[in-house]
């Protein structure tokens, strides 16, 4: 194949070669071969990705039937029910936006502390309603009947947690210095 | 840690921002959008406060035994759907005809209640039947310590 578009001569050989011609001549072609993702950027990448689609999931929804997630919020009985309405309807959408942020690699750091603020917020909601022998559902994905599961729903919130943390740090150690 | 402190801020106000026009409209115009204010009492329910205050009141848990055994409202009998054929028969023990029935379940999302009360009604035929506002959460926030 004539890759550089240009007159192909034969050799003494008897082979033959490509003789640049053009524009060709003056930008020779290069290949190039893109350097392999090194394993933290691929962590990182799939870290950001399944973090950002798990939030994106979450929030979206939540926002398939808000009254619903309003029933969640105030099971909580921390705040009054004037406020839950707020709350179900501008929670989804904060987690929304950050799950395209971490998708899109937009405003990563500030959606990584967005969502690292409301993940303490949340263990220490679901310890609170623990504490107080409330029977809630967590609301983390939508409405359930599953019945309270206090320690599991603490657990997961500190490994998306702990996942939300590592990502700024893979990041940074995968970027090229600033 | 650094970078919390240094970058974040402004795009994590730019995210927050973002989301209050979408919150609003959300509001406005979802045909499932939260009640601003507090629902109004379906048939058959009643709050708290109007059943303590009747005080003779047979008060039912419709919860699963492991539930109330756990804790429940002082006075309860537990009275659930999985073992209906051998607590009704306790419960018709206690109750007194005319006397009024509140049946409660965990909190504002949960059936039991309502499952109950409804199968009372049929095999009593008595309107004196009430599932509590809010359920086990309710008396938890209200009267216990």
């Amino acid at each position: 194949m004539d890759a550089g578009g240009g007159a192909v001569k034969a050799t003494e050989q008897g082979t033959s070669i490509s003789e640049p011609t053009g524009a060709a001549q003056a930008a020779p072609v290069q290949q190039h071969s893109k350097p392999a993702l090194s394993p933290s950027q691929v962590t990182g990448l799939l870290l950001r990705l399944a973090i950002g689609g798990l939030f994106f999931y979450s929030g979206g929804i939540k926002l398939l039937d808000p009254a619903a997630f309003q029933i969640d919020v105030a099971n909580f009985e921390l705040i009054p029910w004037s406020l839950t309405g707020f709350v179900a309807v501008y929670l989804p959408w904060v987690e929304v936006l950050c799950g395209a942020a971490l998708i899109a690699k937009r405003q990563l750091h500030g959606s990584v502390l967005i969502l690292s603020l409301l993940m303490v917020l949340f263990i220490l909601l679901v310890a609170s309603a623990w504490a107080r022998g409330l029977d809630v559902t967590c609301g983390c994905f939508g409405v359930s009947d599953s019945g309270p599961d206090y320690p599991l729903w603490i657990a997961r919130n500190l490994a998306i947690l702990a996942a939300l943390l590592a990502i700024p740090w893979l990041d940074r150690k995968t970027s090229p210095a600033r | 840690m650094a970078i919390f402190f240094t970058v974040p801020w402004r795009q994590s106000a730019l995210l927050l921002l973002l989301a209050v026009p979408a919150a609003a409209l959300t509001g406005l115009l979802h045909p499932l959008a939260p009640a601003w204010g507090e629902p109004a009492l379906e048939p058959g329910q009643i709050r708290l406060e109007t059943a303590l205050g009747w005080g003779d009141v047979l008060w039912l848990d419709a919860r699963s035994r492991a539930e109330f055994e756990e804790g429940h409202i002082p006075g309860a009998l537990l009275l659930n759907e999985d073992e209906w054929e051998g607590l009704f028969f306790d419960f018709m023990a206690a109750w007194e005809p005319g006397q009024k029935v509140v049946v409660y379940c965990g909190g504002s999302l949960c059936q039991a209640s309502e499952e109950v009360a409804r199968r009372l009604r049929t095999s009593l035929e008595d309107d004196d039947i009430y599932v509590l506002r809010g359920g086990w959460n309710e008396w938890m926030r209200e009267v216990a310590p």
